[in-house]
């Protein structure tokens, strides 16, 4: 057996323990007492298909506010991260994530123009789609010099994108109904799952899964990818058409989790950098173990952020107050490692 | 001090003295109160054009002056709220009300305002070098409102009194507020503590957030209802939380601010999450009446609140006492399509005792 | 087989070179010689389809292999990993390596002497082994035409040596058609059967390396005078440039 394979094994090992605990840890958490055994019935009841005999209001607090609300903090988590591990493959670079690329600030757009305009889940997921998608392109088409996207270029070209998106989110801000539709877009755009229900479980998993089963599909291509424009070229891979397909999954998977959860910033960028470090950049390796990391991570996040006080803390805030720092360290070892070289 | 003669510019200064020759009182003594930043403000005369830029001021001194005549300009969001609202329905012309005296963050466009020539601008007492130094390096008069508490609150009506030369209609209306205070306090003093009713009020409950009031409301203090929010530590106005944090607050009363246009008791009701909770099974979720309660309105909510919290210990002719004090305020008294409409019949027809305290 | 005709290449409107024809038989190897800038890596990239022709006709036979003089990847793969990727043009958008691409890469690896290196990391490997690596991934793709872009380049003489036998040995066991560019005539003298020299635009000589590199091509191709000494007694012999300082 190879090195590399050791160490995914061992990793995998260890997910195979630790995931498992922190989903019931998860579940047995939270502001409502619902004693640990009694969690464990209900769960254990549900799965084999006999309702026990619970207070009615443990079985709503663990089947209707903490399950849904546990696989959607998973399943952002685990989407951000693919998605930023896919980004970082393509554009060769590990300094990328969705946010620094400009597809959230144009996701958070698109919602709160669907919030101030309709109001209703489906408009703000099909708009944040839509917006995040135009945010990557106008991103790609600013970074793009003779068919390679050199680092610098592309955290400016996302930098300016993001700043242009986030002008406009001030502008809807600014004309929104300040009783009503004002508040509903600041607390949407500080990222929080508090109000998640099994519809928004659907509307977060239908575009997650379908992105992540895309780059999951595209994986080999991602590697050859990394290798640049032209040597991807002349290994034979259509390097366009490949780009835009991780491209459209990246937006699709953002668009979802931000039209869910709001914008949850740093998954993406942070996540992709541990798996690589436990299990190696070879992206059919890469991709699972971010998103399983992602969603221990998200799930850990959002564990504090709905049990640490009383009122919800933003997700957005204890992702940026983790991932900012944590960002900074890496661009630094980056810079001093040599990846200077793009 | 006097603000107007120090640096009034002359065409205001006229008009005012020229009305006041008309209406007879120019020989009257001078107004002189402190507004609500501590500022000294001298009035020659009770003015007579109005600027009001807070948003919940301007029914304050229609209920005042009993008539729009003398407010000339107000705040764009609160023209919205007055036109939904009774007092648009009595007076069709608060829309003709000049709103380009304001802009975002309630910067005064002090061009439009000079234009307006108004006698006092009733402003916001926070941050005054955005909001009121302009208007006075221009000679304009601002009188300072701030906000926070019932006694600030109260204030804001004597004061609107002095500036209208009405402080007579004022302390009439201080006086109903006492009145109705005493009233209710009568009842709910003598209930201890532990007994008195758990609630949790509301700002947004719907499927994107649930929303409470953390600060310690005074029209909560007055029924003597216990905010869990507040006792549980939080002292921020809205506070977002967690269906289980409600779960585990289970509070006797649930309300719901009419402000949020989705609020409905029946949502609460209809909601799989909440089926445990004390004030579902007891169908004590209510959406509180077209009245504000940080107003002159208030009395109305308190008894309102009271009679939901105790619906044993009270027994108010609701239906009669708001028409006769929205009569008194707007000048017209509300018919019972009105009254239903304030009072959220519809969306509270299915609670507790509802109909028997609040129907027709 | 490899065969241009009056074949021009222009970037930013200008021809890097122009009226350029040679012909190359499957099996054999070609040198690319001349000074920085006469379009080397330019004609690479066009018979590699990666740069368009502007003008004339070119034909190449069979699939080919690419080692770029310099090629990264900000991500340390393992080498077994690089080697894959080498598999790219035989398999679909959405598939994987299977068994049969990891046996082609693991023989690409063994043929260039180097079955163990497969769990090592590339950051790991020197430059020359790491050379080897990208010529197995071209090696790995069962390519017909492998085109180097100065393979020894940066590289000691024990690794200069090593490339090019190696070079030397692939080429003859698998009739493989081989294309580099080269700074090193000596490079050409070793291994190549023909040899283009590209002097200037227009300017182009081709044909077998006895005949073609001569100290009078050579010399005036570098514009400094330029020997060839036999060391050896039935070696190659040497190209020796004499610097004027």
């Amino acid at each position: 057996m190879t090195r590399a394979l050791r160490g995914q094994r061992l990793f995998w090992m260890v997910v195979a323990v630790v995931m498992p605990l922190a989903v019931v840890g998860s579940l047995a958490a939270g502001r409502y007492q619902v004693p640990f055994l009694n969690v464990l019935g209900i769960l254990g009841g549900k799965m084999v298909g006999i309702g026990g005999a619970f207070p009615p209001t443990e079985v709503s607090v663990v089947e209707l506010v903490r399950l849904p609300r546990v696989l959607a903090a998973m399943l952002a988590g685990a989407g951000l991260a693919i998605a930023g591990a896919a980004l970082q493959g393509v554009f060769r670079n590990p300094l990328v994530g969705p946010q620094i690329i400009g597809v959230s600030s144009g996701a958070g757009f698109g919602g709160a123009l669907a919030i101030l305009l309709f109001g209703s889940a489906w408009a703000t997921v099909g708009f944040a789609f839509v917006f995040g998608l135009l945010a990557i392109l106008i991103v790609y088409l600013l970074s793009r010099m003779e068919s390679q996207a050199p680092i610098l270029l592309l955290v400016l070209a996302g930098v300016v994108t993001s700043a242009f998106f986030s002008a406009l989110i001030s502008l809807i801000k600014y004309v929104a109904d300040p009783d009503n539709k004002l508040p509903a877009i600041v607390y949407w755009l500080m990222g929080s799952l508090a109000s998640i229900g099994w519809v928004d479980i659907l509307v977060l998993a239908l575009p997650v899964t379908l992105g992540g089963l895309l780059i999951w599909g595209l994986r080999f291509r991602i590697n050859v990818l990394s290798f640049g424009d032209e040597d991807a070229r002349a290994l034979g891979v259509h390097v366009e058409r490949t780009r835009w397909l991780i491209l459209v999954a990246v937006a699709l998977i953002s668009a979802a989790v931000v039209a869910v959860g709001g914008i949850i910033g740093w998954i993406g960028l942070v996540i992709p950098h541990f798996a690589r470090a436990l299990v190696g950049p070879s992206h059919d390796a890469l991709l699972p173990a971010s998103a399983v990391l992602g969603a221990l991570y998200l799930l850990l996040i959002d564990d504090i952020a709905r049990t640490a006080t009383a009122a919800e803390i933003p997700l957005g805030i204890l992702t940026a107050l983790i991932g900012a720092p944590v960002f900074a360290f890496l661009l630094r070892r980056t810079y001093l490692t040599g990846w200077r070289r793009d | 001090m006097s603000v107007m003669s120090e640096s009034r510019t002359a065409l205001p200064c006229a008009v005012v003295l020229a009305m006041a020759g008309l209406t007879g009182v120019a020989g009257a003594d001078p107004i002189t109160f402190t507004d609500q930043r501590g500022k000294l403000i001298e009035l020659d005369a009770p003015a007579e054009r109005v600027i009001v830029l807070p948003k919940p001021i301007p029914s304050m001194l229609i209920a005042v002056d009993g008539g729009i005549d003398r407010l000339i300009g107000l705040h764009p969001a609160a023209q919205a709220v007055l036109m939904e609202g009774l007092p648009g329905k009595l007076y069709p012309g608060i829309a003709e009300i000049d709103t380009s005296i304001v802009g975002e963050g309630f910067i005064p466009n002090v061009e439009a305002m000079l234009v307006a020539e108004p006698d006092v601008v009733i402003q916001w007492a926070s941050r005054p070098e955005d909001r009121i130094d302009p208007m006075e390096r221009v000679g304009i008069t601002v009188v300072g409102f701030g906000y926070g508490s019932y006694e600030i609150e109260a204030e804001q009506i004597e004061i609107m009194g002095k500036i209208l030369g009405r402080e007579d209609r004022a302390a009439e209306l201080l006086e109903w507020h006492r009145a109705v205070r005493e009233n209710i306090d009568k009842v709910v003093s003598g209930i201890p503590e532990e007994d008195r009713t758990t609630m949790l009020f509301f700002d947004r409950f719907d499927s994107d957030e649930l929303a409470v009031f953390g600060r310690n409301e005074f029209f909560f203090q007055v029924p003597a209802m216990r905010n869990l929010a507040f006792e549980a530590g939080l002292d921020q106005g809205t506070v977002t939380i967690d269906a289980e944090q409600l779960l585990k607050w289970d509070p006797e009363v649930i309300l719901l601010n009419y402000y949020d246009p989705e609020a409905d008791p029946q949502k609460v009701y209809d909601d799989p999450r909440f089926t445990g909770l004390q004030a579902v099974q007891n169908r004590r979720v209510y959406k509180t009446p077209k009245l504000d309660p940080g107003s002159h309105e208030a009395p109305l909510v308190w008894s309102w609140l009271a009679t939901l919290a105790y619906p044993d210990a009270f027994d108010l002719d609701h239906r009669a006492e708001i028409a006769k004090q929205l009569e008194d305020m707007y000048g017209t008294a509300p018919d019972d399509g009105d009254l239903d409409s304030i009072l959220q019949l519809s969306a509270n027809g299915d609670s507790h005792r509802y109909g028997e305290h609040f129907g027709r | 087989m490899i065969e241009v005709e009056d074949g021009g290449v222009s970037l930013g409107g200008r021809f890097v070179f122009r009226h350029l024809g040679f012909r190359l038989e499957a099996g054999q190897t070609l040198a690319l010689l001349g000074r920085n800038g006469r379009g080397k890596t330019t004609l690479l990239r066009a018979l590699l389809g990666l740069q368009r022709w502007a003008e004339g006709r070119a034909r190449l036979d069979g699939s080919t292999g690419y080692v770029p003089q310099r090629t990264s990847t900000p991500f340390d793969f393992t080498v077994l990993e690089v080697v894959l990727t080498g598999r790219a043009r035989h398999l679909g958008m959405l598939e994987s390596p299977g068994v049969r691409d990891y046996d082609a890469a693991r023989e690409a690896l063994a043929t260039l002497g180097m079955p163990d290196f497969e769990d090592r990391r590339i950051e790991e490997l020197s430059g020359g082994e790491r050379q080897l690596v990208f010529t197995a991934r071209a090696l790995a793709s069962a390519c017909d035409v492998l085109i180097l872009d100065e393979p020894t380049s940066a590289l000691d003489f024990h690794n200069q040596d090593m490339i090019l036998s190696t070079l030397r040995r692939i080429s003859r066991e698998r009739g493989l058609t081989v294309v580099f560019a080269s700074h090193y005539p000596q490079h050409a003298l070793q291994i190549a059967d023909q040899v283009l020299l590209m002097e200037g635009v227009e300017d182009h000589l081709f044909g077998p390396v006895d005949e073609i590199m001569t100290e009078r091509h050579l010399s005036r191709l570098y514009e400094i005078p330029i020997r060839r000494v036999v060391l050896q007694p039935g070696s190659a012999g040497s190209v020796v440039p004499v610097f004027s300082s």
